[in-house]
């Protein structure tokens, strides 16, 4: 062997050892650690807290309490397998919602269940639950005494009263057909789906859903969205194609490689019954959507409701109120289709609020992991920037985010957020990954000037436990003058969320009643002005995730022990103003009346 | 002559003198001195006689070689390797010329006649594994696969030193085929244990997206007596492999302690960057990514992690800063003008985010991040006209690239890539997920 280059006994001075060694060494140093000057780190900058400097954040205002199982919310949850889904179907949950079906001014809850993939016994099918509220902290199941139970595949629901009988009517989507639940007004349901005309195609996976009066005739219409075109006859298995793939794991197929969906809107016949009118709407012209989570709004300011859907893993589409009974698809244009890259990102829950308080409706839009949530600001007639980074809202990329909301635990007039999280591949556990099946919840804290912090941990272990969280609802479900949140965990039990105050800030929830409107004043905006506090929100039906959140409104007042205005725009046209109005109260209002109509002016409950 | 075998230098030296005094027309002699003033280090002497016995006969292989040795240590490089072809020429499977020759004419970057002349040499000595690993790197250089497979299954036999084990495995590490050079470095290694093949080894792994082997291999490696330099290379390698075991925080720690040690690591600067998005920690990663490009300013890539860094801790004046470098650094890079344009856009600069979106699709025209950013900045300009027909674009555009996703997904199993941490190529869009 020769080891060196000689010739007539002469050394050659370059040998190959040290000329092969210098490759060697040019390959280790170019491809990674070159060196260069050096530099001093630079200090980091700590984001802004409402502490004071080098105190950490400052305190919450509040504590969050989990009392679910305190308060009676026996219920399990099912959606297929828990340590492996075969199919997208046992992935995506169910909704849940805040409503007050006896209207004796108290939330009760109904929790939506779905099914598994194998038949289970007789007679131990899980079915939805609905949970009266016993004004006590604790609820009972009534369920049965309601006539509402039901089995299926449940997916969203939307409460509003669609034949304006003054009770609040309650609407399930499945995959599957979807049910019409209308209230009798004594405390029981008649399902009337079919006879209405929207129970849908017993083949179609629905998802979201709210109630809106689209052509503002004081009648209820509904929209619908739908998520994929899905039959287990020919659902393909996990790991068979690329779309089929996660982290390398073989997993549940879709949504991608399935075949998109349309939206659905009925037109209310004031008669109870609803015609399809998705096609000369517009509505159901927009194809290549994967629809869930839906929400209404007036986005431009224009007294005409808007509405928004989150897709999944296609562009989330805006359509916007023609004022004639038909809408513009406008999502890419106004900013809010797809992700600032312009790429689509899995759109599962919405949620709408004015959280600067610049007078315009923004929106948040959770998404899966390794995304962030949209924080779309509306820059004024709906026009939007994401502005998540700069909001800070775009910490957390490991979770897949679900339902959501503004809301303001803290009663200081600024809309803090709240959504809940869990990852759709139980197979992840088997692999150590930086994502997981079970996530906690996320809240972040307005700061104002446009600004929030993650409090999550602040917040206790209310939050950061572990869950599958999708369905959430807001809403004042003890009457304390605090929002307290419930989440229906995919596969477990429910979380109900209590949110006791440590503050004294003032608030106010008002509830209103539509007379040339509709009944639920869905549609209605207030504007609340107290001192330098200027608020806006309208009662939505549908929104977060497939979830249906308190119809009161409620404002948190900071100091303000008064209110200077209210302004109350109805869908009808019609506004009523109210100045000098106390705080700490549930105040009720009815269409058209000068003042409130004082019928129940209850304190928080201690 | 044969003193000058039985290494009597000065007495040969002599002799050769003594013949050319009786007879200055010797080729012969004038060869033999030359190559015993080579010996004594008198090149320009021995430069001199070699010529000369060139002149006297100019077909001489021995003084055409000699001279061409002697032209190396003169570092006339030109000259030798004009003298080495003359060599081949009269004796083309000359082993040593051979060598010498392929040596010079990498040094200038002509790797196609070295692997040539290396060929040949190989074929002549297939034994000898120096002349195989030589013949290896330059068949990488010039991205030639045919032999590259035979050669590695050679130097892959017990009978190679564990030393040329490793240098093959670095040619092959240094031209991205991590995967073929792990098992000769993993061979050298358990031959010859020690630091230095370590590192190697510990990165080739991390090449090969093995994290958690390089972690192991590391964890049972004492860098005890290397200087700060190669320690800092370990604990950032260290930290590489714990950020792509989804270990942010320990890597943290490991990177930290790799830049107090070497502060110009610019690939711990980066990864380090990384390490703190994955936390959250967006402003001290922007930090860490832009630090890493301020240390090594003409890699695009770092400018680009530093830009999109910049950008998720809404600091868009750096972005901009960062994303204008990787303009200029790749004027041809449609991404990285879309990405420049989308900054511009966001900091409500329509006028200068126009121009570089429209040069993105002038490159790309199938950009789809660009063809949004002109639909978005459009709308926002109020011309609604070009806002609907950037609009439509896009429409077509996702419907074609629809097919392509479903690839990218199946090949991606794990968005933290080993792999990508040592390339700096880590930080991904902000929405780099979706089922």
């Amino acid at each position: 062997m020769i080891q060196r280059a000689t010739f007539h006994g002469v050394h050659g001075r370059m040998g190959r050892r040290s000329f092969l060694k210098t490759i060697a060494e040019a390959a280790f140093v170019s491809s990674t650690l070159l060196l260069a000057k050096p530099r001093a780190l630079l200090a980091g900058q700590q984001p802004a807290t409402k502490g004071a400097p080098g105190t950490g954040p400052a305190p919450l205002g509040y504590s969050i309490h989990e009392i679910a199982e305190q308060a009676g919310l026996d219920f399990l949850q099912v959606s297929g397998g828990n340590k492996a889904k075969k199919y997208i179907v046992e992935t995506t949950g169910a909704g849940v919602a805040f409503f007050d079906y006896d209207q004796d001014g108290w939330l009760d809850i109904f929790l939506l269940n779905s099914a598994t993939l194998d038949a289970p016994p007789v007679g131990t099918a899980p079915g939805n639950k609905l949970f009266h509220n016993n004004r006590d902290g604790t609820f009972t199941d009534v369920t049965e005494q309601a006539r509402l139970a039901h089995t299926g595949w449940g997916q969203g629901v939307c409460v509003g009263d669609f034949n304006n009988d003054g009770f609040d009517d309650l609407y399930v989507t499945y995959w599957g057909e979807n049910l019409l639940y209308r209230n009798n007004g004594d405390g029981t349901f008649t399902e009337v789906g079919r006879q209405a005309h929207v129970a849908g195609s017993p083949q179609r996976w629905s998802t979201g859903c709210a109630f809106v009066d689209y052509d503002r005739d004081g009648w209820l219409d509904l929209v619908v969205t739908h998520y994929v075109d899905f039959s287990l006859s020919d659902a393909k298995d996990p790991g068979s194609n690329p779309y089929c793939t996660y982290r390398g794991l073989p997993v549940m197929c879709g949504p991608r490689g399935l075949k998109s969906e349309r939206t659905m809107l009925y037109r209310n016949n004031r008669d109870g019954t609803f015609t399809d009118v998705s096609r000369q709407s517009g509505i159901g012209a927009k194809e290549g959507t994967f629809g869930m989570g839906v929400v209404v709004a007036d986005f431009d300011n224009d007294g005409w409701p808007d509405i928004y859907i989150a897709s999944d893993s296609t562009p989330s589409v805006l359509f916007m109120n023609n004022q004639d009974g038909t809408f513009r698809e406008e999502g890419l244009l106004r900013g809010v289709a797809y992700s600032r890259e312009g790429r689509e990102e899995a759109g599962m829950g919405v949620a709408v609020g004015d959280y600067d308080g610049d007078g315009w409706l923004d929106l948040l839009k959770t998404n899966f992991s390794d995304e962030s949530p949209n924080l779309f600001h509306n820059d004024g007639k709906a026009l939007f920037t994401d502005v998540a980074a700069q909001a800070g809202v775009n910490r957390q990329t490991h979770f897949v985010g679900w339902g959501c909301g503004f809301f303001d635990p803290d009663n200081d007039g600024l809309l803090d957020i709240l959504y809940c999280n869990g990852h759709v591949y139980p197979e992840l556990d088997r692999i150590h990954a930086d994502t997981a099946y079970r996530q906690p919840r996320v809240l972040y804290r307005n700061l104002g000037a446009g600004l929030f912090e993650d409090v999550t941990a602040q917040a206790g272990d209310a939050l950061t436990s572990l869950g599958t969280g999708r369905g959430c609802a807001f809403g004042d479900f003890n009457n304390d003058g605090s929002v307290g949140v419930v989440i229906n965990n995919q596969g477990g039990a429910p979380s109900l969320l209590q949110f006791k105050q440590q503050n004294a800030h003032h608030w106010i929830s008002i509830k209103l009643r539509g007379v040339t409107s509709n009944r639920s004043a869905i549609g209605a905006r207030v504007r609340c002005v107290a001192g330098t506090l200027s608020q806006i929100d309208e009662v939505r039906s549908g929104g977060s995730y497939l979830s249906q959140s308190d119809l009161r409104l409620h404002f948190g007042l900071r100091d303000q022990s008064v209110i200077d205005l209210l302004e109350i725009h109805w869908p009808s046209g019609v506004v009523d103003r109210m100045e000098h109005v106390r705080a700490n109260q549930f105040l009720h209002v009815a269409e058209g009346s000068t003042r409130a109509a004082a019928t129940s002016t209850s304190r928080a409950k201690e | 002559m044969q003193l000058l075998r039985a290494g009597e230098v000065h007495q040969a030296l002599q002799q050769f003198d003594v013949v050319l005094k009786s007879n200055p027309h010797s080729a012969y002699a004038l060869i033999g001195r030359g190559v015993c003033e080579n010996q004594l280090q008198q090149y320009a002497a021995a430069a001199l006689d070699f010529k000369a016995a060139l002149h006297l006969d100019p077909a001489s292989v021995s003084a055409h070689y000699n001279y061409a040795l002697t032209l190396i240590r003169l570092h006339q490089e030109d000259a030798a390797i004009a003298q080495l072809r003359m060599v081949l020429n009269a004796q083309p499977e000359a082993l040593q010329p051979l060598y010498n020759l392929a040596v010079l004419l990498e040094a200038k970057g002509a790797y196609a006649e070295a692997a040539e002349r290396l060929r040949v040499a190989h074929r002549v000595a297939p034994e000898d594994p120096g002349i195989a690993v030589h013949f290896l790197a330059d068949l990488l250089h010039l991205d030639t696969h045919a032999e590259v497979a035979s050669l590695i299954a050679e130097l892959s036999a017990e009978s190679t030193p564990s030393a040329l084990q490793r240098d093959a495995g670095a040619a092959l590490l240094g031209a991205g085929r991590a995967a073929e050079a792990n098992p000769l470095l993993m061979a050298a290694y358990n031959r010859e244990p020690n630091f230095e093949t370590a590192l190697l080894l510990a990165r080739s792994l991390l090449a090969a997206d093995q994290a958690q082997a390089a972690l192991t291999l590391l964890s049972n490696s004492t860098p005890a007596g290397a200087g700060n330099e190669e320690v800092a290379q370990f604990h950032t390698l260290i930290g590489i492999a714990m950020a792509a075991t989804h270990d942010p925080r320990g890597a943290t720690a490991q990177l930290q302690t790799a830049l107090s040690l070497d502060p110009r690591l610019a690939i711990a600067q980066n990864v380090l960057g990384f390490c703190q998005t994955q936390q959250g920690q967006y402003v001290q990663a922007a930090e860490a990514y832009q630090e890493a490009s301020e240390l090594e300013p003409r890699r695009a890539v770092y400018a680009r992690d530093a830009a999109l860094a910049s950008s998720r801790a809404s600091d868009t004046a750096q972005a901009i800063r960062f994303a204008q470098r990787v303009t200029t650094l790749t004027p041809e890079d449609a991404a990285a003008h879309a990405l420049l344009g989308k900054l511009y856009a966001s900091a409500n600069q329509p006028r200068q985010a126009l121009p570089e979106l429209q040069r993105a699709v002038a490159i790309d025209p199938d950009l789809d991040a660009a063809v949004y950013q002109l639909a978005r900045v459009y709308q926002a300009t109020g011309d609604h006209a070009q806002a609907v027909a950037w609009s439509e674009k896009l429409a077509a555009l996702k419907q074609k690239h629809a097919a392509e996703f479903a690839q990218q997904k199946k090949n991606s199993a794990d968005p933290v890539h080993a792999a990508a941490l040592l390339g700096g190529g880590a930080l991904p869009a902000d929405d780099a997920g979706g089922p």
